[in-house]
């Protein structure tokens, strides 16, 4: 966490540490996962079994999800589920209809033309020329191997292309999946208020998170 | 006689005269969009040809800029190694080659930056483009270019260390 301001590694840190705590209690039942205050509606539960499923799959081969090799993928903590909810809530969880179609078939808005980066063909993707294909499993797991990859650096390359390269944070790795750098309203960056509220969300499921942020100040 | 051909030679000089020394169509910027998603907005070239600007802004904050036979790749808020400065290109439009019509100024600063660490740019790059509206086609042709990539497709370089 070089770099990183006092303030800012101590969120951090405590962030980290919730993430594991929420881990450990990740589902309600064997079924599906928590619902969050605000998304009770039949949809947003829609894709537990799916997450539930692809997130055993990461914590059981993260070199091959990472990207990393043994000693990196070691360093990673295990992901949650109710942490995957909670995101995907953030990137497609709104009521308007762009939202509402990604949430069918890429939540996390992993495949999205206007975002394409070279390094998503190392997660099973190739440049799309619309958005929400080609299936909802595929950007999931893509979704999911991004973010892992983005725990050790913006751009989201394989973890073993720097071989000294570490996992720095759950938390860290959802700043740069939508790392926008804007600063909002609230005088943080977008990315910041961005991981935030996911937290938010997944450590206190009883209170309503909003998806609505900060505006950006343009 | 001679006065209807003194007034129709003044009338004509006068319309020509007019017509060269018409003031050129005064700059104008594009305003950034308030909000993500698609929005569009209306640029008078001039000459009363206004066209539609149309903004697609992704939720991370990257997007085009469709205007025309152009699509172009002005905003770049998310930082994955290379990002537009304030998260967007500044786009003018004004009158570069006296035709009565306003042609197409792009630029801004592309900062490069690390894979981690918090704000640590590792290179800056600014970047113009110019494009002229060409009447004939109804659309704008680049004609200056000083950047390391293609509007088209936006930065993308190596990750850096």
């Amino acid at each position: 966490m070089d770099g990183l301001s006092t303030p800012l590694r101590i969120w951090t840190v405590g962030a980290a540490a919730c993430l594991l705590l929420a881990a450990a209690s990740a589902t309600d039942d064997s079924d599906g996962l928590v619902v969050f205050a605000g998304y009770e509606a039949p949809r947003y539960q829609q894709h537990d079994a799916l997450i539930i499923r692809l997130v055993k799959h990461f914590n059981a081969d993260k070199v091959a999800y990472a990207g990393a090799d043994e000693k990196q993928a070691a360093d990673i903590p295990d992901l949650s589920p109710v942490l995957v909810k909670a995101w995907i809530i953030q990137e497609s969880g709104g009521g308007d209809a762009r939202s509402r179609a990604a949430w069918e078939m890429d939540p996390a808005q992993v495949n999205v033309p206007g975002d394409w980066s070279d390094v998503k063909e190392h997660v099973g993707l190739a440049r799309p020329s619309k958005r929400n294909t080609p299936t909802l499993e595929n950007n999931l797991r893509a979704a999911i191997m991004f973010l892992a990859r983005k725990g050790f650096g913006r751009s989201g390359q394989p973890a073993s292309r720097r071989p000294d390269g570490y996992f720095d944070s759950w938390a860290t790795a959802l700043e740069r999946y939508n790392g926008r750098i804007v600063i909002c309203t609230n005088d943080r960056p977008y990315c910041d208020n961005y991981a935030r509220r996911i937290l938010v969300r997944m450590n206190d499921p009883d209170r309503h998170a909003p998806i609505e942020l900060p505006r950006p100040v343009r | 006689m001679r006065l209807i051909l003194s007034l129709t030679a003044t009338l004509t000089l006068g319309c020509a005269a007019q017509r060269v020394t018409d003031p050129p169509p005064a700059p104008i910027r594009l305003a950034p969009p308030a909000e993500d998603g698609v929005s569009v907005q209306r640029v008078d070239l001039g000459r009363g040809l206004v066209v539609d600007a149309t903004s697609d802004i992704t939720s991370k904050g990257n997007g085009t800029l469709n205007i025309l036979n152009q699509s172009l790749f002005i905003y770049d808020a998310h930082d994955e190694g290379d990002v537009y400065e304030h998260g967007r290109l500044n786009v003018a439009f004004t009158d570069l080659d006296d035709d009565g019509y306003r042609d197409m100024v792009i630029t801004g600063v592309v900062l490069y930056t690390y894979e981690t660490g918090d704000d640590v740019i590792a290179d800056r790059e600014a970047v113009t483009w110019v494009y002229t509206y060409e009447p004939d086609a109804n659309g704008f042709a680049l004609r200056y270019t000083n950047a390391s990539f293609d509007l088209a497709d936006g930065p993308e370089r190596e990750p850096y260390d």
